[in-house]
């Protein structure tokens, strides 16, 4: 019987807070540095805005509200994570760029997943690494969460029915 | 096929690069040239591409005439098919979008329009059914007509059916105008189809071709005459990736409006000119003659709490498929330095901007349409119009269209009307025509002067009569029993002595929904018709400036 070799995917590694995320090296397009954002109103409070990029449109998503961490302390340069999901793009915005890793399929534990409602929802395997927990997300669960979720209801001006 | 679509990306990214170019401001006459040349030539080539993009809509058409005739087969039916119009051309993307909702409505003719022959022969008409498919370009939009002369959409029962799901009470429905009952049909899951056929499938279809076509920007409508056929209109914008566009400044963000839908802007400067009027349930603009309501947009997209640009701003007035209403910002640039109450039309350019997609996820908050780069490397959001109509919920007011109307039948139902609780909680209506402003003040301002009572406005003395005494009903008071309360005051214009009808509380602003029945008159109504959907009494003001 021919001896199987477990399939070893790609991750790009990036840090939010002080916790080390990855997701599929495959869907990263890109990585920059410091871009203008266009704020969007009305757009779930992680969404940030909209970046221009070489003539593409691309929400950004600010990971550390998106998982459920503290707003940064000061002004801190942080990089985006331009990622590619079908036909939709999406910039992750996370505090530092780590490294690409190499993981073997089977060495990546898969908890139950978490209650869509919940932060960590998008986190799908966790992996010890060298001193370092990796925890990866699928973007599609990133992105699925924040489609449920509004910053506020829109109505009609002078009547409110208590909602925002 | 790939090629031209990178071809079309290209030029799509050379215009917004040509926008960069002319926002230059050179008095190098060798640089402007070449600047007018590249301006020349993108626009040609603008032109063209868009062109590329085109296709006729016989692609979609061709197949019809094949299900046509196994539908006319397994529905025992016989049906002739006229097609007309299928070089009529639009984007190539659109007619994808079309081809499932037009094959929809082409389904049910045969199925549900068209009669089976022995019928149709019983009732006068040729055995064979006529179904007819016409496309045609109209006002910048493709209008594709899909008309059978079947029996026609059975009003009764989808009145019926209308009551039934509770989408209207039973004494609204009765007096709701045919075309108005028809809406219903676009309700999801509305079907009035005794038998749901395995053809047509169930009667989910409408609502979904509605959503589908309101999808890629178009509108569809319906029409039917019992016995004689149904017509469904499904109008589609042309194409829509370069479109010129009016940029609006909001608190320091800016936003884009498809100039297509733009008719005017309006400036506010709280000097006498034109100014926002109402209070709660509907702010409106009056402009020549005719009220038009408003949307602030700082407070809908909740930049700033709307007070900011009250009386200072500009409306931009916009048409979007049948409703007019204005949207308050702060400043809009046509593109030229130009003053801001001159009409579009006399603006000498406007920026043509490239709408890109902003992305599933941001697109589904319903009120932006997409993205542009603006000249100055901006990226800035493509306003949804039809998309902040249906959130703001405004009112439908008075047709632009409609001045000059002199049926004294269609002037009841296109009437706009004030809809008020009086201080004894009856609801009323009053003309919007009649009506010259609305305000609120606190009840101790109001002073008795003779019999009457008056409130005071500077010099102005402007008399009060309570709703309720119009109509009659005994010990109203003229102000609410707990004095100290708010007024509210519909002041009526001149030729009514500028009076004001005292009220609880403005509710809303609506157009009239059924043509007026004077049989239910009762002292001080003049009859009651349904407005904002249920049956209200309009109050009756031929007696005034009204007796103490």
């Amino acid at each position: 019987m021919p001896t199987t070799i477990p399939t070893a995917i790609r991750y790009c590694c990036f840090l939010v807070g002080d916790d080390c995320f990855a997701v599929v090296a495959d869907s990263v397009a890109e990585v920059l540095h410091d871009s203008r954002i266009t704020r969007v109103p009305q757009a779930p409070p992680a969404v940030l805005g909209l970046l221009h990029l070489r003539g593409r449109i691309v929400p950004v998503i600010d990971m550390r509200r998106r998982l459920g961490f503290p707003e940064a302390a000061g002004a801190v340069a942080r990089t985006h994570l331009v990622l590619r999901l079908n036909d939709d793009w999406y910039s992750l915005l996370v505090d530092e760029m780590l490294d690409v890793v190499e993981v073997p399929e089977d060495r990546i534990e898969r908890p139950s997943l978490t209650a869509a409602d919940k932060p960590t929802d998008a986190v799908v395997g966790v992996y010890a690494d060298a001193g370092r927990l990796v925890h990866f997300l699928d973007p599609q669960r990133i992105v699925n969460t924040l489609a449920r979720q509004r910053e506020q209801v829109i109505h009609r001006q002078g009547a409110s029915h208590g909602g925002s | 096929m790939g090629l031209l679509a990178s071809i079309l990306d290209l030029v799509g990214e050379l215009v917004l690069a040509r926008n960069e170019l002319r926002s230059i401001e050179t008095t190098d006459p060798a640089l402007e040239g070449v600047i007018h040349r590249i301006n020349n030539v993108t626009n040609a080539l603008q032109a063209t591409a868009v062109k590329t993009r085109m296709q006729p809509i016989e692609h979609v058409f061709s197949k019809f005439p094949r299900t046509v005739r196994d539908l006319a087969v397994s529905c025992g039916r016989e049906v002739q098919l006229v097609i007309d119009g299928a070089d009529t051309e639009l984007d190539r993307t659109l007619i994808e979008s079309i081809r499932d909702p037009l094959t929809h409505l082409v389904r049910n003719a045969v199925d549900h329009g068209i009669e089976p022959p022995d019928i149709r022969v019983s009732r006068g008409k040729p055995r064979a059914g006529r179904l007819s498919l016409r496309a045609f370009h109209e006002s910048g939009q493709v209008t594709i007509e899909v008309q059978d002369d079947g029996a026609g959409i059975p009003v009764e029962a989808v009145r019926a059916k209308a009551v039934a799901r509770g989408l209207v009470d039973a004494d609204t429905a009765a007096q709701l105008p045919e075309d108005r009952i028809l809406q219903f049909i676009f309700e999801p899951g509305f079907s009035t189809a005794a038998q749901v056929t395995s053809v047509s499938g169930r009667g989910v279809g409408m609502d979904v071709v509605k959503t589908n076509i309101e999808a890629i920007g178009g509108t569809v409508d319906i029409a039917s005459r019992a016995g004689e056929g149904t017509t469904v209109r499904v109008r589609v914008p042309l194409t829509l990736a370069i479109i010129p566009a009016i940029v609006v400044r909001c608190d320091a963000e800016r936003f884009a409006l498809p100039q297509a839908a733009v008719g005017e802007l309006i400036s506010l400067r709280g000097d006498g000119g034109p100014r926002i009027e109402g209070l709660e349930a509907a702010e409106v603009i009056r402009v020549r003659g005719r009220l038009v309501p408003v949307v602030f947009l700082d407070e809908f997209l909740g930049l700033r709490p709307r007070t900011a640009c009250r009386e200072e701003g500009t409306v931009v007035l916009v048409r979007v498929d049948d409703h007019e209403f204005g949207i308050v910002v702060d400043s809009a640039r046509t593109g030229t330095p130009a003053d801001a109450d001159r009409t579009i039309a006399e603006a000498a350019s406007l920026s043509t901007i490239v709408v890109k997609p902003i992305g599933s996820l941001l697109a589904q908050l319903g009120i932006y349409s997409g993205a542009t780069v603006l000249g100055d490397g901006g990226v800035v959001l493509i306003l949804d119009l039809r998309g902040i109509l249906r959130a703001a919920r405004l009112p439908p007011l008075a047709r632009p269209d409609d001045e000059d109307d002199a049926a004294a039948e269609r002037a009841a139902v296109t009437d706009s009307y004030l809809v008020c609780r009086t201080n004894s909680g009856r609801r009323i209506a009053v003309p919007l025509a009649n009506v010259a402003r609305l305000e609120r003040f606190g009840a101790q301002e109001l002073q008795p002067v003779g019999h009457r009572q008056v409130v005071r406005r500077g010099q102005d003395f402007t008399p009060v009569v309570d709703a309720d005494s119009i109509l009659g009903a005994a010990a109203a008071p003229a102000a609410p029993a707990a004095g100290g309360g708010t007024i509210h005051l519909v002041v009526l214009d001149d030729r009514r002595g500028g009076v004001g009808i005292a009220v609880q509380q403005i509710l809303d602003v609506a157009r009239a929904e059924s043509p007026l029945q004077p049989g239910l008159a009762a002292s001080g109504v003049v009859g009651t018709l349904a407005v904002g959907g249920l049956a209200t009494e309009v109050l009756d003001l031929s007696a005034a400036p009204f007796p103490p």
